[in-house]
């Protein structure tokens, strides 16, 4: 059982966005864009290499029980409230993964620098391919987590995060006190928003059958999500 | 002799060059302003609003029209009368105090200039008292919260109340938006109006300012 923590700074092009997966977080089935965008998106993923500082971080938790009705993990350094939605979902996890990934601190300022010049279309375009570096961070993360987990025949379930799946964003608090967040440069204001704000934390089960899914949408109770949106549900 | 569906069609399509080209030859040619702000310029944002709420445009292209009208309002501004020219009121927008999101915010700011309205942007984390003074030093008829966290949208009752204190509360409209926000939410910290997205907010907006 691995119990130390783990650092990633993953180089740009292992994180590097595509112009779909760009634009399928604004809303646009790839193809159904107006032409402008998908120039500008290239443009500015390319600009974007110069102003990641792409980290992560993720550690290892023993998991003693799962209760869905409580909606809760408790593991061997106290206890994870994420909702009964999120702990049906890790149930039969004999271990939890706790992870906190972010573009970096520098694309938080570059896209201030790009919203102080009034540009809003720009500004919007590279915070849309910030959201991308950060969950890119998060799949290079779960990768990790899921080649540890099968070197004994284990498997995982797809990731969760705070403010997702009615699991209450001031819960982030309890994964923040087990990771070594500053590692990474991320830090959690007292409204519980993580800053730099490209970042996202979570929790990934993993257990003897367990297996990733596609993302299900319907799991989630958000309304105005545009992946959503792009995806017709 | 001017078409002005071009103009229409430019602002739809987010092109600012012939929006502004074939507003100024309109002009040039003595087309009353006010009607080409009223049947056509007004119009196309309002079909860019109504793709955008049935999922057939998305916020860039949004920006893109909001750019393109804000293009041609500065070329008819200066020829509307006196009582035309005046903005269609002053909004105070701004993301509440703890709370660092800008983009949703500065989306819906640049479609309120887009639809005429003055905005004044207080950026983020703005504590109430920004807002209270804000509204004194602008003489705002209209102001506009975001909160994207459910842990910052109470900062939003803190702000009205704060309001409220300072007898401001009958000058101003108060509106709000956000993820996390509902109309029950509006209703129960005392707002006049919510929107979910920049489109219904230059409704409500122009709603509020009657």
């Amino acid at each position: 059982m691995k119990s130390e923590s783990f650092i990633i700074s993953p180089r740009f092009e292992a994180i590097k966005p595509t112009v779909d997966e760009v634009i399928t977080i604004m809303g646009y089935k790839p193809g159904t864009e107006p032409s402008f965008v998908p120039l500008l998106v290239d443009d500015l993923i390319n600009e974007a290499q110069f102003h990641s500082t792409a980290k992560g971080c993720y550690s290892f938790l023993k998991v003693d029980e799962i209760s869905i009705i409580h909606g809760s993990v408790l593991h061997e350094k106290g206890y994870i409230k994420c909702g009964p939605k999120i702990a049906r979902q890790l149930s039969g996890s004999d271990t939890v993964a706790l992870f906190l990934a972010t573009a970096g601190e520098s694309f938080d300022e570059w896209i201030k620098i790009k919203g102080s010049l009034k540009d809003i279309m720009t500004e919007y375009l590279c915070s849309s391919i910030g959201s991308v570096i950060a969950d890119k961070v998060a799949d290079v993360i779960q990768d990790e987590i899921k080649k540890f987990a099968q070197t004994d025949g284990r498997g995982i379930t797809n990731r969760y995060s705070p403010g997702y799946c009615n699991w209450d964003i001031r819960d982030q608090k309890a994964i923040f006190d087990l990771l070594p967040a500053g590692e990474t440069g991320v830090v959690l204001t007292p409204s519980f928003l993580m800053k730099p704000i490209k970042s996202v934390s979570g929790i990934i089960g993993i257990g003897l059958g367990l297996q990733q899914g596609e993302y299900m949408c319907d799991l989630c109770g958000m309304t105005d999500c545009l992946v959503k949106r792009a995806r017709g549900k | 002799m001017t078409d002005l569906k071009n103009l229409f069609e430019a602002i739809v399509n987010g092109n600012l060059e012939l929006s502004v080209n074939t507003t100024r030859s309109a002009l040039s040619e003595g087309v009353d302003p006010q009607s080409i702000l009223r049947d056509y310029m007004i119009p196309a944002m309002d079909k860019i609003g109504e793709m955008f709420e049935k999922n057939e445009a998305f916020v860039p292209e949004l920006l893109m029209a909001a750019r393109a009208m804000k293009g041609s309002l500065e070329l008819i501004q200066p020829h509307l009368t006196a009582g035309e020219s005046e903005s269609k009121g002053k909004i105070l927008i701004g993301t509440v105090q703890g709370d660092l999101h800008d983009i949703g915010k500065n989306i819906v700011g640049s479609m309120l200039e887009g639809a005429g309205f003055k905005v004044i942007n207080l950026g983020n984390d703005v504590s109430p008292q920004k807002f209270v003074d804000a509204i004194k030093t602008y003489n705002a008829q209209v102001v506009a919260m975001s909160a994207l966290l459910t842990t910052t949208m109470t900062s939003m009752e803190t702000t009205i109340n704060a309001i409220r204190e300072a007898g401001l509360r009958n000058k101003v409209k108060i509106m709000i938006g956000g993820a996390p926000v509902s109309q029950q939410f509006s209703d129960k910290i005392g707002a006049d109006g919510y929107s979910d997205n920049a489109n219904g907010a230059v409704k409500l907006a122009r709603a509020l300012v009657g």
